[in-house]
């Protein structure tokens, strides 16, 4: 690890992570802000909070991720009968349909992806609080992963607003969203916002202590 | 840290302490308010949830798990969530129940499934062709239970129906079917329910639902009878063709009605009471009573045209009938007995003051103390059937009512018949005795002297001579003189015919001496002859009204096709 001896914050620079400008560290006290200087993003050595942050929107998501699950996401109503669903009874549907890619994708997207992005960022979290040292660059590309496929999960809550939007026929046909979408849009996006309030850097900090 | 320090200057002073932010970030406040709304929803969820409760049926067909629901008066109050064929014999549904519905969970509570039903009179159920079969309720107060046994058909009576039910005792179901209307004076007021076999087979128990008001309608002498949709009879009137409503005629239908009566007006009936049915109008009066009690009857002489199931009746109304005629050896006496059984109708014998507690057997045995016997009358003189009359005999010896075999026994008086025949019997050696011969002989000798006379050359003579007598006389109205000598001559004629005529009514006289005396053999005031007068009178009269009848034909032969027209006043 000598070569990675040298980082931005041990010469008292700040990387822009907008432009990647280097800036020099004016060592300010706490409340002042710095700025790139070339194109005005703020630029911290890491993001301020950034473990708090992550943990409590973590938790938030963990907590919203149950009743996203146990609660309907959306009631179809067609020729007057209908019930709410949710999302697993979707996939069971869709899978008693025949249709199982469709069922595959759903199950992926909707279920499997936000608990695997919740996992990986409580990881990340634990891993960091216990200085790891263990394959930092792996868990550097589980974060990135994480962080990109975490939009894709807003497919569902897509869909359903547009159902609930187009699919008015009265009592033929008539599509409700249940507190269920709620809840997982919250999953959702409160998982982006803990993907980005993470600080990737910090894995590497454990790095530079020397054991 | 090798770097250059922005404040080389103060070398040897201590570095300020830094105060790190303490305390808790406000991002913090998210999960705790994510887990506030989650502990509500979850609180919120686990108290709206109901109970969970299985349901035994003996077919699921239409039946989907996660989406059949449970309904009443179309609001879902629950779900079925798993079906189970627990046994071979039955599915298992277990349902989960809103929090709404759980105090309707009861043992008197029950369910069944709703499918499209197409009877005779009613379609039901039609929704369930696009929605899916779903299972309804029948709430009702009763003990908490988790498990029910559903219903394979809809109950007919539900929970919030106002009414009251009865059962009617019917010897064939009919047209009876459940939804077959009950009619009072042509109105809907209720409808079958249920049908089942009676448990000892004899006959069919058929419930039915009255609707209020019209359950105070029925009472206790109400009477209900099949309507059959058409009436034909066939009587003095004519032929008769009475249609009911379209709807009856296609369903059938039940009527009730409660006639007027002499006794107390009933009660208005509970539910559950039972009554019988009718197979149409006109056999109500024929057995209206179901309750009968047995007695023993002995009676001396033929009893032949005497049937099981001849009337029993007191001055003309039937108040039973024979059941049974049986000979039987009596090995005491050696002597071979008829004892007959009838079987009476307390029921028909209504009235106010009889005592409650007052058996049938007690108050007979108090008639028969007054003199009541029974006794075996002709019914149709033609046929010669017999029934036994009862009836006050109060001048005859008292007797009173025994036990004589299995039921008590009626004392007898021999019948008028027997009476009757007796003195026929008589009447028919009387004019037996009478010698018709012997009549006729000299009536026929009578006849031919009489024919004699006729015919006889004397009166020949006299006619001749008579017509020479009115010759000469004529001849005498002209000649002067010879009247004198005519009229002596007429005179002479005179005498001749006087012999003549004494002679014959002397014959006359003969003639009606004899008929006289047949008339005296047969006494004017015996039966033969009155019948005959009567006989004769109608005859007459018969022939009288044959004359009119001509008489008026021919005056309206159309009447042969056309009736009698009434008379225009």
């Amino acid at each position: 690890m000598n070569r990675a001896t040298i980082t931005a914050a041990s010469v008292a620079l700040l990387s822009c992570p907008s432009c990647h400008q280097l800036n020099r560290d004016r060592h300010l006290p706490a409340g002042q802000r710095q700025r790139c200087a070339r194109c005005g993003t703020r630029l911290y050595i890491r993001k301020p909070n950034s473990l708090s942050r992550t943990w409590a929107l973590t938790l938030t998501a963990f907590i919203l991720y149950i009743p996203a699950n146990l609660f309907p996401v959306m009631t179809v109503i067609s020729y007057g009968d209908g019930k709410p669903d949710t999302i697993l009874n979707g996939v069971i549907d869709l899978i008693e349909a025949g249709m199982y890619p469709i069922a595959l994708l759903v199950f992926f997207a909707s279920i499997v992806v936000p608990m695997v992005k919740l996992l990986s960022i409580g990881f990340l979290l634990v891993s960091i609080h216990r200085r790891s040292r263990w394959h930092p660059r792996q868990r550097t590309v589980l974060y990135r992963v994480t962080e990109y496929i975490g939009r894709w999960s807003m497919l569902d809550i897509f869909m359903i607003a547009i159902l609930a939007d187009l699919v008015k026929v009265g009592a033929i046909a008539t599509v409700e969203p249940e507190i269920g979408a709620i809840s997982f849009a919250g999953v959702v996006v409160i998982t982006i916002m803990a993907a980005r309030s993470f600080d990737p850097r910090l894995i590497w900090d454990a790095m530079e202590e020397n054991p | 840290m090798s770097d250059e320090s922005p404040a080389p200057v103060a070398d040897g002073l201590p570095e300020a302490v830094v105060d790190r932010q303490r305390g808790i970030s406000i991002i913090w406040l998210i999960p705790l308010v994510a887990a506030l709304v989650g502990g509500w929803l979850a609180y919120k969820t686990i108290t709206e949830s109901g109970p969970t409760i299985t349901i035994t049926f003996e077919d699921a067909s239409g039946l989907e798990a996660g989406k059949t629901k449970i309904k009443y008066k179309s609001v879902t109050l629950g779900e079925v969530k798993k079906i189970e064929l627990k046994t071979l014999k039955s599915v298992t549904v277990t349902a989960k129940i809103a929090k709404s519905g759980e105090k309707f969970m009861t043992d008197k509570t029950r369910f069944w499934i709703v499918r499209p039903r197409i009877g005779g009179n009613q379609i039901s159920g039609l929704e369930t062709l696009v929605s899916g079969a779903y299972i309804s309720v029948d709430p009702r107060p009763g003990e908490k239970t988790l498990s029910f046994i559903g219903l394979e058909k809809p109950p007919g009576v539900l929970v919030d129906e106002q009414g009251a039910q009865f059962t009617l005792h019917a010897k064939e179901l009919g047209s009876s079917f459940p939804g077959t209307p009950i009619l009072h004076r042509g109105l809907k007021v209720g409808r079958v329910v249920d049908y089942k076999l009676a448990e000892d087979g004899d006959g069919v128990l058929i419930d039915i639902f009255i609707e209020a008001p019209y359950h105070k309608l029925v009472r206790k002498n109400s009477r209900f009878w099949q309507k059959s949709g058409i009436d034909v009879s066939y009587g003095t009137d004519g032929l008769e063709v009475n249609v009911a409503s379209l709807s009856t005629l296609i369903t059938g239908g039940i009527a009730f009605e409660t006639p007027m009566t002499a006794g107390e007006l009933g009660e208005p009936m509970k539910s559950g009471a039972v009554f019988q049915l009718f197979k149409n109008y006109n056999s109500i009066g024929e057995s209206r009573y179901v309750r009968t009690v047995p007695y023993l009857l002995h009676f001396d002489g033929s009893m032949h045209g005497l049937k099981e199931g001849a009337p029993v009746e007191f001055r003309g109304i039937k108040i039973g009938s024979v059941t049974s005629i049986e000979v039987l050896a009596n090995p005491v006496t050696l002597d071979l007995e008829i004892p007959v059984v009838i079987a009476m109708e307390p029921e028909r014998l209504t009235g106010t003051g009889i005592p409650a507690d007052m058996t049938p057997y007690d108050f007979a045995a108090l008639m028969v103390e007054r003199g009541m016997r029974a006794q075996l009358k002709t019914g149709n003189l033609l046929t010669g059937q017999l029934y036994v009359e009862l009836d006050f005999h109060p001048d005859l010896p008292r007797e009173t009512m025994v036990m004589t075999g299995r039921y008590p026994e009626i004392p007898t008086v021999p019948a008028t018949i027997d009476r009757l025949k007796d003195n026929a019997v008589e009447l028919l050696a009387e004019i037996r005795k009478v010698p018709f011969q012997r009549i006729g002989e000299e009536l026929t000798e009578t006849l031919a002297g009489a024919k004699k006379f006729a015919n006889s050359p004397e009166l020949l003579e006299v006619v001749h001579s008579m017509n020479t007598t009115l010759a000469e006389i004529h001849k005498l109205t002209r000649e002067d003189g010879a009247v004198s000598r005519s009229v002596g001559s007429v005179e002479a004629l005179a005498c001749h015919l006087d012999d003549r005529v004494a002679s014959l009514s002397a014959s006359i006289d003969k003639t009606l001496g004899v008929i006289r005396d047949a008339m005296a053999i047969a006494d004017p005031d015996s039966p033969a002859a009155v019948n005959l007068t009567t006989a004769l009178d109608e005859l007459s009269t018969a022939a009288r009204s044959i004359r009119g009848l001509a008489n008026y034909l021919e005056q309206h032969p159309e009447a042969l096709l056309q009736g009698k027209k009434r008379e225009e006043r």
